[in-house]
């Protein structure tokens, strides 16, 4: 097999589900809950807003990954290595922040007080697999979630009832509080800098609809889902933990039986299994870059780095809470920001220097031809660049 | 030394996938596994406050049979347990049970007067923020102890709690007390005023049905209906007031969109007739100027044609006077339930919420905590016959 050289390869689709479920897993759990601490209720616009931010650094992100992938782009090494240093740092701290997240859902809601260690020792193998296994890897998973999602989706608009009010929303006098609060979670922002490493193989078939899609849900999901949890929940939202299992049981059938949230709660999981290998992949990407043995051992070494900083350093949802929301959080936030734009940038310059040096049909050398698109395939194996 | 190429073995997937289903297996049992038999399923809870001031949880549980197999029917028990916490409570009731208490099958919380007097919203609380119990759960207040409508032997259905659970959940939102779970109740709860509802249950005593499985007792002791047609107030931490049954209707014509229920007036004739509510709604505005809150309602009826059988049975359009009866009547009650609620010092009608949603910051009477005796209230009633 040959994991080390293709398996950063997506097609457009891939990459756009990939984006989806960066982007909206960990926002739709215990944010909403935050938010409306600190906002209130303009909270909705703080999701807004910071979703806006992120839809901004897809683009710049689809930018770059269309072109090439971080570490077979023409960067300079030194660039390569600092890029790869920052996004280490940033993810191994990020990952360590919603792991707990994960595990708190698992450990609450999923079981009955489970605990944080047994519950590590079944999500550690499943989240070192699938980021060692790679891009396209993660990228087929998410095709297959995609259908669990779906059905759960289906579930909800079938079952679900809700009574709501839309006054919860008003009175519409933006605050500071909407952008401290944004500031206080950034976080939970910033998603997308791990698809850095995969690079997006261009189909004969338009990805524009895909992109468009995406953009759409990404933007929508989170905006429409704090929009549900405020005009249901008002000011008592902020006593709600999990707002994606709250929001998502269904009632019709809960109001006979108790909480019948199972679905969404494995769709959920999925995702959250998804995002989180993702971001290891990334870290161990980094790590690779450095220490150049063979990749399972980058992958082990980030795993376990990050199953020891949860359990030891964590510990807890309050503690991650805590640690996300102190001054750490503009180092690792801001990384997550800089770090997408900084290699955009100079994958332009780089690309503008080497068509002024090669005039000929040499000067796109990174991006890969065309292929014709396999239906329900991973992307492909074995296509050299 | 030999190097191991670790591709080939991470590269066989069914390894992997087999090492990863063994992990999984481990874990299980690791992990504290409790099977349903071991698990004593709460359908109804009812919450009191003892002579000490502690919480006294109660629960109504399904005795699980042989195996978990049922030949027809339940057996229910109730099992009571006190504590400092709610969570402590638990812990002692899963001891007395000798299994553990699960709360995601409840659907009733019935609340105790004391608990309710004494201000103890802490409690709501941590039911609300707790992920054991589901936030649809029904709340109702007992007129005393709350304990006593869980233990009432009821003539229809197996328990109370599967009783009122039946009571509550009729499908419809009718024109009459309204049925509050814990997340609407924290909803109106927040709002300006910190006003929320909820309806209050009584034991009425009845003949004893031809046969009854249930929770089993004394056959001599009586059977019950449960009534719900009172509506508790509840403000600022206090059991503010009652509303009766015409106050609670005409709480419903304003919190809520109707589709069910009767209006009765005088017809034409001078005898008493019924229309029926097909659909209602109430939109509310507040005027800067007059400092009034608007409140709208709109409500499609249809005449009850059994009414004017003897006279015209297809006679069925109801007169202009008639029509202004209707109104009269559904405006006495809205205003009845408003005033009565206001001289006791509740917003039931949020019309605090209503102001400041239409002007922020801007409403004068912000941070007025008697911002209810400034305000003054409109009632429009707009009848729409199909």
């Amino acid at each position: 097999m040959n994991t080390s050289q293709t398996s950063y390869q997506v097609y457009p689709r891939q990459f756009f589900l990939l984006a989806f479920i960066s982007a909206v897993c960990f926002k739709v759990v215990m944010l909403p809950q935050y938010l409306s601490v600190g906002a209130g209720r303009m909270a909705y616009l703080t999701m807004a807003w910071m979703m806006l931010i992120e839809l901004g650094m897809l683009g710049i992100v689809y930018g770059f990954v269309s072109r090439a992938s971080l570490f077979g782009s023409n960067l300079p090494d030194w660039l390569k290595a600092v890029l790869a240093l920052a996004i280490l740092a940033s993810s191994l701290f990020k990952g360590s922040i919603l792991c707990c997240e994960s595990l708190h859902y698992i450990c609450t809601a999923l079981f009955d007080n489970a605990t944080w260690s047994y519950a590590m020792l079944a999500l550690l193998p499943c989240l070192f697999y699938l980021s060692y296994k790679g891009g396209n890897i993660l990228a087929r998973t998410s095709e297959i979630l995609f259908w669990f999602l779906a059905a759960a989706f289906l579930f909800n608009v079938m079952f679900a009832h809700a009574e709501g009010s839309l006054s919860n929303l008003s009175p519409f006098q933006p605050d500071a509080s909407v952008w401290t609060t944004a500031d206080r979670h950034l976080i939970w922002f910033g998603d997308f800098t791990p698809l850095l490493f995969l690079q997006v193989v261009p189909t004969k078939k338009k990805s524009r609809v895909y992109g468009i899609l995406t953009v759409l849900a990404t933007l929508i999901c989170p905006v429409l889902l704090m929009l549900a949890f405020q005009t249901i929940y008002g000011g008592g939202g902020v006593l709600v933990s999990n707002a994606f299992s709250k929001l998502s049981i269904f009632n019709k059938i809960s109001f006979l039986l108790g909480t019948v949230d199972f679905p969404t709660v494995c769709a959920w999981l999925m995702m959250a299994t998804i995002k989180l290998s993702l971001i290891l992949y990334g870290a161990a990407q980094c790590l690779h870059y450095f220490v150049r043995k063979h990749a399972i051992v980058s992958s082990i070494l980030v795993t376990l780095a990050m199953g020891a900083i949860v359990l030891i350093a964590l510990g807890s949802i309050g503690n991650a809470y805590r640690v996300a929301t102190t001054w750490i959080r503009y180092l690792f936030g801001l990384l997550e920001y800089a770090v997408p734009m900084i290699a955009y940038t100079a994958l332009r310059i780089c690309n503008r220097k080497s068509d002024a040096r090669l005039p000929i049909a040499l000067n796109d050398a990174p991006r890969p031809k065309a292929l014709p698109e396999r239906s329900g395939s991973a992307a492909p194996q074995g296509e050299s660049l | 030394m030999k190097k191991i190429d670790m591709s080939k073995i991470t590269g066989k997937k069914w390894l992997m996938i087999l090492i990863i289903i063994v992990l999984l297996i481990i874990y299980d049992g690791l992990a504290v596994q409790t099977s349903i038999v071991s698990r004593a399923v709460a359908v109804g809870i009812a919450i009191d406050l003892d002579d000490q001031n502690q919480i006294e949880l109660s629960a109504q549980v399904i005795l699980p049979r042989n195996g978990g197999q049922t030949q027809g029917g339940n057996d229910f028990a109730i099992f009571t347990a006190s504590g400092e916490t709610i969570q402590e409570c638990v812990a002692e009731m899963n001891t007395s049970i000798g299994a553990i208490a699960s709360f995601a099958h409840t659907t009733v919380i019935v609340l105790g007067k004391k608990m309710l007097d004494d201000g103890r919203t802490d409690i709501l609380r941590e039911m609300m923020a707790s992920p054991i119990v589901s936030d649809n759960v029904q709340l109702v207040c007992a007129e005393d102890k709350a304990k006593d409508i869980l233990t009432a032997k009821v003539s229809i259905n197996e328990v109370s709690s599967y009783h009122l659970q039946r009571l509550l959940q009729s499908g419809h939102n009718q024109s009459s007390v309204i049925p509050t779970n814990l997340k609407t109740f924290f909803m109106h709860y927040t709002h300006v005023g910190q006003t929320s509802y909820m309806p209050i249950v009584v034991r009425k005593e009845t003949d004893k049905p031809i046969s009854n499985g249930g929770q089993g007792g004394d056959d001599k002791e009586p059977y019950y209906l449960l009534d719900v047609s009172n509506t508790l107030v509840y403000t600022r931490d206090r059991y503010c007031c009652q509303l009766n049954r015409e106050q609670s209707r005409g709480l419903s014509y304003v919190l809520f969109a109707l589709d069910d229920g009767i209006l009765t007036y005088e017809d034409d004739r001078g005898k008493l007739s019924e229309a029926t509510l097909v659909r209602s709604r109430c939109d509310r505005t507040y005027n800067r100027d007059t400092r009034e809150v608007v409140l709208t309602i709109t409500m499609i009826i249809r005449n009850a044609q059994n009414s004017n059988l003897d006279h015209d049975a297809f006679d069925v359009a109801l007169s202009d006077t008639e029509r202004a009866r209707i109104e009269t009547n559904v405006r006495n009650d809205i205003l009845n339930c408003y005033e009565y609620a206001k001289s006791n010092g509740a917003d039931v009608f949020f019309l605090g919420e209503t102001a400041y949603g239409s002007l922020g910051k801007y409403w004068e009477y912000k941070d007025d905590p008697d911002y209810l005796q400034k305000m003054l209230l409109r009632v429009e009633i707009r009848l729409r016959s199909e």
